[in-house]
């Protein structure tokens, strides 16, 4: 009986305040992410704390495969940086952005990314596509001419392109967004839990007291 | 106050660990029956506390209510704080598994001190009990502040400047924490007085009860 009255009584003034504050402000998380993608012969990177707001002047390291930092750089007031892969690439690149106060987030740009992408510049962040993706590729496709597709593209080979070079760049974007975009069943599964670990310790201590 | 995973060196995360576990057991032995449901809805405070944010120019600051939790609870702040903390790690990515032992320390231990400190006189009538709630609210903060930065000066950055840097971007939120603390032990005050921590003063009667 006790133990219920000293719920409800706290229940009141302490979730109350949380959840009219979680409702006052926007929910943001509080980890640190970076993007990078392929354009050319450059990559470009983008650092937001969830929830949108950009890294600010955060420090962008990037290691190879052998976990050799290759170069350091630092974010604008976009959270932006681009870099030139100017050295040789063997393996996976890691793109770390460090945020100060102990926070981090990487990203993993892949070997064949760089590959299917170096002589051919179709990836672009999701904002950017429409009207970059298309010229990027008919331009490629006209200068490159890689022996199977000369100047003679038609509209549905460039469609085609297109999509398929859009689909290998924003699924793990969409998928991150996701993820990110349900707090609300994390916070009702991790609460879950958290009255899990109270039965636990009523169930322990009640015992413990009976034995005594 | 989230350290990320693979910024700190071993020895800092394996000396958070055994700290984080030696608070744990006490809070643990000190955990009462009765406190346990009160230390299950401040637990879920906590855990959804963090998702509120405050966007300070290049670091970004949550709500952490470490404060309140420790003038509460005591000691069994610290098993609170981790298991808290470990839902966060694992469903929101804050933290992470092999800091979670620093960044218990972190928050929890400022929790305890703040109620060795300030929680004897936040069961006192009118303007005593008022600040010493709103300074256990935000003396947490600021103690949570400077034990991260002491974390953190392990690895390459300077102490001073960054437990001033720490304690800075947190003026916000260590205000608004302190008067959250200051309503909610009001409102524990008018309604529930004996949730109050009162062990200050009726230790021997309670122990010996028991």
């Amino acid at each position: 009986m006790r133990v219920y009255a000293s719920l409800r009584r706290i229940v009141l003034p302490v979730l109350w305040w949380g959840l009219l504050l979680l409702w006052a402000l926007p929910a943001y998380g509080h980890r640190v992410m970076v993007f990078a993608w392929v354009e050319g012969a450059t990559i470009h990177t983008e650092s937001s704390f969830g929830g949108g707001s950009p890294v600010r002047g955060g420090t962008i390291e990037v290691y190879d495969d052998q976990a050799v930092k290759r170069l350091t750089g630092t974010t604008d007031d976009e959270g932006r940086f681009s870099f030139p892969i100017d050295f040789p690439v063997n393996g996976d690149l890691k793109v770390v952005v460090v945020a100060g106060m102990g926070h981090m987030g990487h990203w993993i740009v892949r070997a064949g990314e760089m590959a299917a992408t170096s002589g051919n510049g179709t990836a672009r962040p999701a904002a950017q596509t429409e009207s970059g993706a298309e010229t990027g590729v008919l331009d490629d496709a006209v200068g490159n001419g890689d022996g199977v597709a000369g100047p003679c593209l038609d509209a549905k080979t460039v469609e085609r392109i297109v999509l398929q070079a859009l689909e290998t760049r924003l699924g793990p974007l969409e998928a991150r967004l996701a993820a990110q975009n349900a707090p609300w069943r994390d916070i009702v599964a991790g609460i879950g839990y958290i009255f899990g670990l109270v039965g636990v310790a009523t169930y322990v201590r009640y015992h413990r007291k009976e034995g005594r | 106050m989230h350290i990320s995973e693979g910024y700190l060196s071993a020895s800092v995360l394996i000396s958070g660990g055994a700290l984080a576990a030696a608070g744990t057991a006490i809070g643990l032995k000190r955990l009462d029956y009765d406190q346990i449901a009160q230390a299950g809805i401040l637990a879920s405070a906590f855990f959804v506390a963090s998702l509120v944010h405050v966007p300070i120019g290049p670091a970004n600051v949550h709500l952490i209510m470490n404060g309140l939790l420790g003038l509460l609870l005591g000691w069994a702040a610290f098993p609170v704080i981790l298991a808290a903390l470990l839902l966060q790690a694992v469903f929101f990515q804050y933290g992470g598994i092999t800091t979670l032992g620093v960044n218990t320390v972190i928050m929890a231990a400022p929790a305890v001190a703040v109620y060795f400190l300030f929680g004897r006189w936040i069961g006192r009538p009118g303007w005593v009990g008022m600040a010493a709630a709103f300074c256990g609210g935000a003396g947490a903060i600021v103690l949570a502040a400077i034990v991260m930065a002491a974390s953190l000066f392990f690895t390459d950055e300077q102490f001073l400047s960054l437990a001033v840097t720490a304690v800075a971007i947190h003026v916000p939120i260590l205000i608004i924490e302190g008067v959250i603390t200051l309503f909610c032990v009001g409102f524990l005050k008018k309604v529930k007085p004996e949730l109050l921590p009162h062990a200050f003063a009726d230790k021997q009667t309670s122990r010996g009860v028991a």
